[in-house]
């Protein structure tokens, strides 16, 4: 690699001088000298606990392999037990319909997207997806009445007796609402406040997971299954847990604080293939378990409200509570796939939750 | 007897656990913090380790590697993997950090024996930085990686990672810059 493709848009770097050579011995005296000379690391001084610790999750995860498939099994079952809790009868305002095989809490109608990082691409509530044909379930999109604020009132002439009276749903839920804004530090994601949940953006490859736990309780303590990927098998990178999205009336409330944008899941057993990286190579029916149990906490302050940044931290601080009522929550997993250029986040069936 | 996995992980702490604590002490600035980044990276590689170096390095990011030894695949995993845990636990524990400030002040970090004072400067400038441009510093300045390696690796925007280098460097440059001097 030349001098001039190393810093390559990198205008405020070169002219920093002999301050370059400073800074890099710097880091490299951090790196030299962070453990005495002439004393072991903690890492050799721990080194047996470290591979007792290796031997145990190997074989813990050799054993999980011969019960895998009843894992699997136990927890679509419990999902499929969930289905009547967890699904609305009718669909969501900017819903598709999907006319595919009907199936638990309806995982495979909330699709995934693919995110090529530009700092250049702003949130935007309507996205315009470009699913492929090939291998995206065909849907008949409902109308999308959630364009603008809505307020739906009783027909003229209409009788309370004889049709029950539709909820007058007030656009924004609270004030102040930040339509347009999103928390999460990904700069290419079309996922914004406002957003209708059936313009969650479409993407080719289809990746659902479904919680292995009731989201009633809002706890993920035995990961996920993962109930399609169609087309091909995929490949995750590893790291940390997944985030939440947060709907009211059909449209984006609030979310985690912001997810990690270096990162995705956790995977600690799986297909039992890996890429080239050591990261598992995804197929249908595997569950992903987590390293460790993760309360899912739905704050309750919005991330679409008042904000006031830190130039410290990522997060913002967010400031409007949450008023309660009934929502309901969609999981979101970033993942990197095989490609390393582009992200992508990988959503859950949506599920009703009740804020006190 | 002893296996593949355990062969590798002895051989790497062995002869690379004081480079790894090190680079965890650049990007966390505290050696205990450090220790445990490397540790917990540890466990989550070798718990699931295959050889890098069997399928080849091709689409994944690749890190220069000081050492030039046999362990610069495995090696390269478990520095990126810190990095993961290192901004994950960052960002996790931000708002606990806003209502602890006194957590992150420099008293109640445990520094190494052999900081050089000349440099005194610069490290206290760098425990500054946002962990995101920390980061950054450390695989632009350390690494010697280009801006869009550095977002391969944090799966980053290349205009977030300008962003953060160049507040990075602007916190930075009165202590690289002499009075004077360009910037």
């Amino acid at each position: 690699m030349n001098d001039e493709s190393k810093h390559e848009g990198l205008g405020f770097d070169v002219d920093l001088g002999p301050g370059r050579d400073v800074l890099r011995q710097t880091i490299g005296a951090l790196v030299d000298g962070a453990t005495p000379p002439g004393v072991p690391s903690v890492p050799e001084e721990n080194l047996g606990l470290l591979r007792r610790k290796v031997r145990a999750w190997r074989l813990a995860k050799a054993g999980a392999v011969g019960l895998g498939t009843a894992v699997v099994v136990s927890a679509l079952a419990f999902s499929a037990a969930q289905a009547s809790t967890w699904t609305r009868s009718e669909p969501l305002p900017g819903r598709p319909t999907v006319h595919s095989i009907e199936r638990g809490p309806v995982p495979s109608e909330v699709p995934t997207t693919r995110l090529s990082p530009s700092p250049t691409t702003s949130a935007s509530p309507s996205p315009s997806p470009t699913p492929s044909p090939s291998s995206v379930p065909e849907v008949e999109p409902t109308p999308d009445v959630s364009a603008s604020s809505v307020v739906v009132e009783p027909e003229p002439g209409g009788s309370a007796s004889e049709e029950p009276e539709a909820p007058e749903v007030m656009w924004p839920p609270f004030e102040p609402f930040d339509e347009g804004y999103f928390s999460w530090a990904f700069d290419a994601s079309p996922i914004a406040c406002g957003l209708p949940i059936g313009d969650l953006p479409m993407d080719p490859v289809r990746f659902t997971i479904e919680p292995n736990d009731s989201p009633a309780d809002l706890k993920v303590t035995s990961g996920f299954t993962i109930t399609e990927v169609a087309g091909e098998s995929y490949e995750l990178s590893s790291g940390g847990i997944p985030e939440y999205l947060l709907f009211q009336e059909g449209r984006l409330v609030s979310s985690s604080f912001g997810a990690r944008d270096a990162g995705s899941w956790g995977g600690d057993s799986g297909s039992g293939e890996f890429t080239a990286d050591g990261d598992e190579i995804v197929v249908p029916g595997q569950t992903w378990q987590m390293a460790q149990t993760y309360t899912m906490t739905i704050e309750d302050v919005s991330t679409c409200g008042e904000r006031t940044e830190n130039r410290d931290w990522p997060t913002p601080e967010f400031h409007t509570p949450l008023p309660a009522g009934e929502y309901e929550v969609v999981y979101a997993a970033p993942y990197r796939p095989a490609d390393g250029e582009s992200w992508g986040i990988a959503f859950s069936g949506r599920y009703p939750v009740t804020l006190p | 007897m002893s296996t593949r996995w355990d062969d590798e992980l002895t051989d790497l702490v062995t002869n690379r656990g004081r480079a790894l604590v090190g680079y965890g002490y650049a990007l966390t600035g505290d050696v205990r913090r450090a220790e445990d980044l490397v540790q917990d990276a540890l466990v989550r590689v070798f718990r699931r380790f295959r050889r890098p170096e069997a399928a080849g390095t091709e689409g994944h990011t690749e890190f220069p590697l000081h050492d030039g030894g046999s362990h610069a695949g495995i090696e390269a995993y478990v520095r990126r993997t810190m990095l993961n845990l290192y901004l994950d636990e960052t960002r996790r524990f931000a708002l606990w950090r806003k209502a602890e400030p006194k957590v992150a002040t420099t008293d109640r970090v445990k520094a190494p024996a052999s900081d050089i004072t000349a440099r005194a400067d610069v490290t206290v400038a760098l425990r500054g930085l946002s962990p995101r441009q920390r980061a950054c510093v450390v695989l632009r300045f350390y690494d010697d990686l280009t801006v869009p390696q550095i977002a391969a690796t944090l799966g980053i925007a290349e205009g977030t990672i300008k962003r953060h280098l160049a507040d990075g460097i602007r916190a930075l440059r009165g202590v690289l810059v002499p009075e004077g001097g360009l910037l």
